[in-house]
C-alpha cells in the first residue's frame, strides 16, 4: 500500500494527480464524442494545428490561449472550406490542414532568433510542473465542459446517432456541429498547455474508447471514461515514480495498454460463454 | 469489473521492479546535464551523492524528467541547472520545484554570458574559465547548505586544474593556422569557445539558439556557398544530435568536407576519454586541431 501512497507525498506529485484527473475529466467528456463520432484524427490534428498560433502568440507576444483558439478556428474552417466545397472524404481536409499548420508551426520556431524556452515549454508541457494557477484553468475548462456537455448533451446525441433526421425532429444539426468542435477546441486547448499534447492525445481517445468496450449507454460512457482517465492519470504518476519513466508519456501510454488488456478480457469472456454453442 | 480487474492488472504487472530512492541521510545534489554533474562531483568530492537528470548522449535541449527525478530535484540539499533556456523541456519542472522549496542554482547567468539574439547564449561550459568560476559559485553555494565542510579549496584546486586544461587547449589549437581558424557548427554551441580560442564562428546548419529549428532551403544553400568561399574543411556536428542535415551540406561542397562529432550538450560514454568535463574539452579541441591544422 505504501508502494501506492509514497509517491504521493510531494506536492509536485499531487498537483500533477490533480490537473491530470481535472484534464481526463474534461477529455473524457468530448473525447466519448470523439469516439462515438470517428473524430480521433481530428483531435491528434486540432493538438498539433495549433502550434503555430502559439508560437506566433510567444512571437508577437500576446496570449497563448488566444494564439492556440485563432489557429483552431483557421484550422476547422480550412477543413470545413475542403468538406463543402470538394467530393473528398473530410479526412483528406484534415490531412490537409494538420500538415499545413504544423509545417506553419516549424517555420515560425525556426525563425525565432534565440532561446524561446517559453515556447518550447508549451509545446512540451509537463504535467509534473503543474501549478496551482494551471489547476485553476483546469477547473474552469472542466467546468464548461461538463455544464455544456449537460446543456447540449440532446442535440449532440442526435447528431451522433442520426444527423439526417435531426432537422426533421426541429433540431439544428449544423450549431450543434459547431457547438461540439467548439468544445472538442476548448478540451484539448484548455488542457495541453499544462499536461503536454501527448498526455491530451492519450486521455482523449483512450479512456472513451476503453469505456466504449465496456458500457453502452453514452453517459454512462462518459462517466466510465472520465474514471479510466483518472485512474491512468495516477497510475501512471506511480509508474513514473518507481520506474523512473518520463511522467507524460508513461500517464499517456497508461490508457491505451489499459485499452488492450480490456479489449482482451472482453474476448476471452465472450469466448467462454459460448463454448457449448461454437460448432467444433 | 472488468475495468477494475484490468487496473488491477496492470497495477500488479509493474509491482515487481521495485528499487528505493537513495534513503542515505547524507547530502544530495542533483545536477541536470552530465557536464554540470561532473563539474559538481570535482567540488563536492566523492561523499556526496550527485544525481544527474539527463543521461549520457541524449540532448538537454528536449530532455522530460520522470517523476521520480522531480522527486530527487525537490529532496537534493541543492539542485545545479545552467540555465539560460538550455533544458528547455525541464522550465515547468524545475519552476514548480522552486516554488515548493527546492533549492535551484542556475549557473550560466552568473558566468557573464555573451548575449545571442534576444537573450544570452547557454553553452558556458566550452569555456574552461567560465567553468572554474562556476565550481566557486557551486562552492559557495555548498557552504550554505553545509558550512561545516571546506567546499572552497577543493573548488580552487578544480579551477587550476581547469586553467591548465585551458592552456593544453591552446597549445593544442596552435596546429590550426590563422586563416583557418573559421568554424560551421551544427547549432550555434560554439560561440564561447570561438570567442576564447581566436575563432570565428561563420555559419551554422541548424538556425536558432535551440536544437530544436529546422533549417531552410535557402539557408542550407548559402552555407554551401559560404563553406566553398572559405574553404573550410570540416563541419563541427553534435554526438547529441543526429548529423544527417551536416552530412548533405558536406556532400554538396565540391571540396573535401569532413563532419566531426564534437561532444557539446553531453559529456561521452566512460572510457571514451571524454567522460568528464576536462577530457571532453581536450577531445573537442583535438578533433578540431585534427579537422582543420
Amino acid at each position: 500500500m505504501e508502494w501506492l501512497t509514497e509517491p504521493f507525498e510531494f506536492a509536485f506529485q499531487q498537483r500533477a494527480l490533480i490537473g491530470g484527473s481535472l484534464a481526463a475529466i474534461a477529455l473524457a467528456l468530448v473525447g466519448t464524442w470523439v469516439v462515438i463520432r470517428g473524430m480521433s484524427f481530428l483531435g491528434d490534428a486540432l493538438v498539433h494545428g495549433v502550434v503555430p498560433g502559439i508560437a506566433l502568440a510567444i512571437l508577437l507576444d500576446f496570449n497563448v490561449m488566444i494564439g492556440a483558439v485563432l489557429a483552431a478556428v483557421v484550422m476547422l474552417a480550412g477543413i470545413n472550406l475542403v468538406h463543402r466545397q470538394t467530393t473528398f472524404s473530410e479526412d483528406t481536409g484534415i490531412g490537409l490542414l494538420f500538415v499545413g499548420m504544423l509545417g506553419v508551426g516549424v517555420i515560425l520556431i525556426s525563425r525565432t532568433p534565440s532561446y524561446s524556452g517559453s515556447l518550447t515549454a508549451i509545446l512540451f508541457g509537463d504535467v509534473l510542473g503543474v501549478t496551482i494557477g494551471d489547476i485553476r484553468v483546469l477547473v474552469l475548462v472542466a467546468v464548461v465542459v461538463l455544464a455544456v456537455s449537460v446543456l447540449l448533451y440532446r442535440h449532440f446525441l442526435v447528431l451522433a446517432f442520426n444527423e439526417q433526421k435531426a432537422q426533421l425532429f426541429g433540431f439544428r444539426p449544423r450549431l450543434a456541429q459547431a457547438a461540439l468542435l467548439g468544445l472538442i477546441t476548448l478540451g484539448i486547448v484548455g488542457s495541453f498547455q499544462t499536461v503536454g499534447t501527448l498526455l491530451v492525445l492519450g486521455l482523449l481517445v483512450g479512456p472513451p474508447a476503453t469505456a466504449a468496450l465496456i458500457v453502452r449507454r453514452v453517459p454512462i460512457m462518459m462517466v466510465t471514461a472520465a474514471v479510466i482517465g483518472v485512474m491512468s492519470v495516477a497510475a501512471g504518476l506511480i509508474i513514473s515514480y518507481h520506474f523512473d519513466t518520463a511522467g507524460s508519456a508513461t500517464m499517456a501510454v497508461v490508457p491505451i495498454v489499459l485499452f488492450f488488456v480490456v479489449l482482451t478480457i472482453k474476448n476471452a469472456k465472450e469466448r467462454a460463454g459460448r463454448p457449448a454453442t461454437a460448432p467444433g | 469489473m472488468i475495468l477494475i480487474i484490468g487496473a488491477m492488472s496492470l497495477l500488479v504487472l509493474t509491482a515487481c521492479g521495485d528499487d528505493e530512492i537513495a534513503t542515505d541521510h547524507g547530502l544530495t545534489v542533483v545536477a541536470t546535464t552530465t557536464v554540470i554533474g561532473d563539474l559538481v562531483r570535482n567540488v563536492v568530492g566523492p561523499d556526496v551523492t550527485v544525481e544527474v537528470l539527463v543521461p549520457i548522449g541524449a540532448d538537454p535541449h528536449d530532455y522530460q524528467a520522470s517523476s521520480r527525478q522531480v522527486a530527487q530535484i525537490n529532496k537534493a540539499s541543492l539542485v545545479v541547472v545552467n540555465g539560460l533556456g538550455l533544458e528547455e523541456a525541464l522550465i515547468d519542472v524545475l519552476h514548480a520545484a522552486e516554488r515548493d522549496g527546492a533549492n535551484v542554482l542556475e549557473i550560466a547567468p552568473l558566468l557573464e554570458p555573451i548575449p545571442v539574439g534576444s537573450g544570452f547564449d547557454p553553452h558556458v561550459w566550452l569555456d574552461p574559465g567560465r567553468m572554474a568560476e562556476a565550481a566557486r559559485v557551486v562552492a559557495e553555494e555548498m557552504a550554505r547548505v553545509d558550512a561545516s565542510i571546506d567546499w572552497s579549496s577543493r573548488a580552487a584546486a578544480y579551477a587550476i586544474e581547469l586553467d591548465i586544461t585551458h592552456r593544453e587547449i591552446e597549445s593544442i589549437l596552435q596546429a590550426v593556422p590563422q586563416d583557418t581558424k573559421k568554424l560551421v557548427a551544427n547549432h550555434d554551441s560554439l560561440g564561447y569557445f570561438a570567442a576564447i580560442y581566436g575563432f570565428e564562428v561563420v555559419g551554422t546548419v541548424i538556425p536558432g539558439g535551440s536544437t530544436l529549428g529546422s533549417p531552410s532551403s535557402s539557408e542550407l544553400a548559402k552555407l554551401v556557398g559560404v563553406i566553398e568561399e572559405e574553404g573550410i574543411r570540416a563541419i563541427l556536428a553534435e554526438t547529441t544530435e543526429a548529423s544527417v542535415v551536416a552530412a548533405s551540406v558536406a556532400a554538396e561542397v565540391s571540396h573535401q568536407v569532413e563532419v566531426v562529432d564534437l561532444y557539446t550538450g553531453s559529456l561521452g560514454e566512460p572510457g571514451s576519454g571524454a567522460d568528464t568535463l576536462i577530457g571532453m574539452l581536450l577531445a573537442n579541441a583535438e578533433m578540431i586541431a585534427r579537422a582543420l591544422g
